[in-house]
């Protein structure tokens, strides 16, 4: 009587996880395989779950849209953001870490960034960079990027360097240990899953950013990947083929970290909220 | 700590900080004074190089009683957190609990789950748009195939079992942003962090001791007797620090609403409304006005959330 329940129980179990798995995966494995289809099967009262793949949608997007300058700029303005907070942020962390340096005022700035939406406080960064003649340029996204992502640098970073027993530190002291020493061949190596985290995070970020792109660098020489794609929708055509396409561009490197880096991801996500 | 070494390095720390906090201060303490400057004048791309026309409050005054567009932008901010927070929790509890067992593929299950939170808004939002559309898109495609009717997924029309209410229907359906387009941002917003939820509440089961529910097994609690007074209880703070985590997030958002709708006005929830100020027309003055307000409208969402219950999570944002 038992084992027959125990079976159909399990069975239903596995139909919901796969249901489960396709709604959140398959549109972007649809999107992946559309990317693939001529434009005439994509817009078509069809499924067209067979048909010859073509690179057509990403020779477009590579030859006549310059793609590849797009993603110049993307790649440099994450990876220098990433390198700037990483080092205002690790020396900072260790700094909030061992000296509680700081005080209530830089709590409250280090919380005030975390929680501002972007839109609110994107006006003053567009007239001071009038001001400062820095619109257009990628050193002004720089900036608001090192903004956005320093806070949950120095916060998360300062929780794993305490962890760090102080006394680590006294015993290579003793032993005559610069600070320099001490911070790049001792607390770096063993934060070094928390700078991972956040420093894959600070990527993934800025990358992924859109507003401050969209309004700070609009102009062809200095757009951002996802600027260049949201270009593709306007309200009077969409060119799907494209849209397709250059979504999965600017997926790739994020699904690639998501399969080869997903400890320290899920590390991140649940950073505050779990030990 | 050994307080002399602490004491005598005083210059070093500061050196270490001070890229940090210079950081920090060049980018907001600064653009947020020079936003409440700028709000007390006139401003706009011709003003902007000459000297401002002092207006004192009078941007606050247009912002609060001359423009209808800011009370609704507010009203369906608020509609946004409520529609897309609820569930997302509730979904999140659901699955995390139902997945905290021993099963083939399970970490694929996992790896897939962090996806959408990864995803690029703007590409999401193309996704979905892709989905959503009326002539063309998967969704119609399929029920077309399926021989039902094609749906308006993205009208801005009341969902027509709300407006068919006699009497009340269209107020409730227009008070409430009940309509198809309201829903759709609402539900990419879930799809997105629906994971997000399951993930650190997961997390937050993975941390709990595993006797109390062995001993719950023992004394024979089924399984909603388990959740709702052994589960629940002990998650109770990770829920809130998800609550405040959450509506942090939800406020930003901004790209998934203008890739699928512009500024269109059923969707434009205070972020939308702040850019089309500001960008579309382009009225510097009154933009930096927004600014101020919404973020004060932020800072009272977060102190009630606060005081209703999340008061363990400051350190945790």
């Amino acid at each position: 009587m038992k084992a027959p329940y125990r079976i159909m129980k399990s069975a239903l179990f596995y139909v919901f996880v796969f249901g489960v798995v396709l709604f959140w995966a398959f549109p972007i494995f649809w999107i992946l395989i559309s990317s693939f289809k001529p434009d005439n099967l994509i817009v078509s009262q069809d499924l067209h779950l067979i048909f010859g793949p073509t690179l057509a949608n990403y020779r477009k997007i590579f030859t006549s849209h310059n793609f590849f300058h797009f993603l110049y700029n993307s790649a440099y303005v994450a990876v220098v953001t990433t390198l700037i907070v990483f080092l205002a942020g690790f020396t900072g962390a260790y700094s909030l870490s061992r000296f509680r340096t700081g005080g209530f005022l830089l709590v409250f700035l280090i919380m005030l960034t975390r929680v501002a939406p972007p839109a609110a406080i994107l006006m003053p960064y567009f007239l001071i960079f009038r001001h400062l003649k820095l619109n257009n340029t990628l050193t002004a996204l720089v900036i608001v990027n090192v903004a956005q992502n320093l806070s949950f640098m120095l916060l998360m970073l300062k929780s794993f360097i305490d962890e760090i027993p102080y006394s680590i530190e006294e015993a290579a002291r003793i032993e005559g240990a610069s600070w320099y020493q001490i911070l790049s061949l001792l607390i770096f190596p063993l934060a070094r899953s928390g700078i991972l985290t956040t420093s894959i995070f600070t990527f993934i970020f800025t990358w992924n950013e859109y507003l401050f792109a969209m309004v700070l660098c609009s102009s062809n020489r200095v757009k951002t990947l996802p600027v260049a794609a949201g270009d593709f929708i306007t309200a009077y055509a969409i060119e799907w083929g494209p849209v397709f396409s250059s979504g999965v561009v600017i997926l790739l490197p994020i699904m690639l970290l998501a399969f080869f880096v997903q400890k320290y991801i899920v590390k991140g996500l649940t950073f505050g909220a779990v030990k | 700590m050994n307080r002399s070494i602490a004491t005598s390095n005083r210059i070093l720390r500061l050196a270490l900080l001070s890229p940090a906090a210079l950081v920090l201060t060049l980018t907001t303490l600064v653009p947020i004074l020079y936003m409440v400057v700028s709000s007390l004048y006139r401003l706009d791309p011709v003003l902007f190089n000459r000297a401002w026309p002092f207006v004192g409050l009078g941007n606050y005054v247009d912002v609060l009683t001359k423009d209808p567009m800011f009370w609704s932008s507010m009203q369906k901010t608020v509609l946004f957190l409520l529609y897309t927070i609820t569930p997302q929790i509730a979904v999140g509890m659901f699955l995390a609990v139902l997945l905290f067992r021993e099963f083939k593929g399970k970490a694929l299950v996992q790896t897939l789950m962090l996806f959408p939170i990864l995803t690029t808004p703007v590409v999401i939002s193309m996704i979905w748009k892709y989905f959503f559309d009326f002539d063309t898109g998967f969704l119609n495609v399929l029920l077309i195939k399926l021989g039902l009717p094609p749906q308006t997924w993205l009208s801005t029309k009341g969902f027509s079992f709300i407006t068919g209410i006699p009497g009340i229907g269209p107020w409730l359906a227009s008070t409430f942003s009940l309509n198809w387009a309201f829903a759709s941002i609402v539900f990419v917003n879930f799809w997105q962090w629906a994971p997000f939820c399951f993930l650190v509440f997961y997390a937050g089961l993975t941390a709990l001791p595993l006797e109390v529910f062995d001993a719950c097994r023992v004394d024979g609690a089924t399984r909603w007797q388990t959740f709702r007074f052994v589960t629940l209880p002990l998650l109770r703070p990770v829920v809130w620090i998800v609550v405040f985590l959450r509506i942090i997030d939800c406020l930003k958002v901004y790209a998934q609403i203008w890739v699928i709708f512009g500024n269109a006005e059923p969707t434009r929830i205070i972020n939308v409304h702040l850019y089309t100020i500001g960008f579309t027309m382009s009225d510097y003055g009154r933009a930096s006005a927004l600014g101020v307000i919404t973020l004060l409208f932020i800072a009272l969402i977060l102190v009630g959330n606060y005081l209703l219950g999340g008061k363990s999570h400051e350190s945790s944002v």
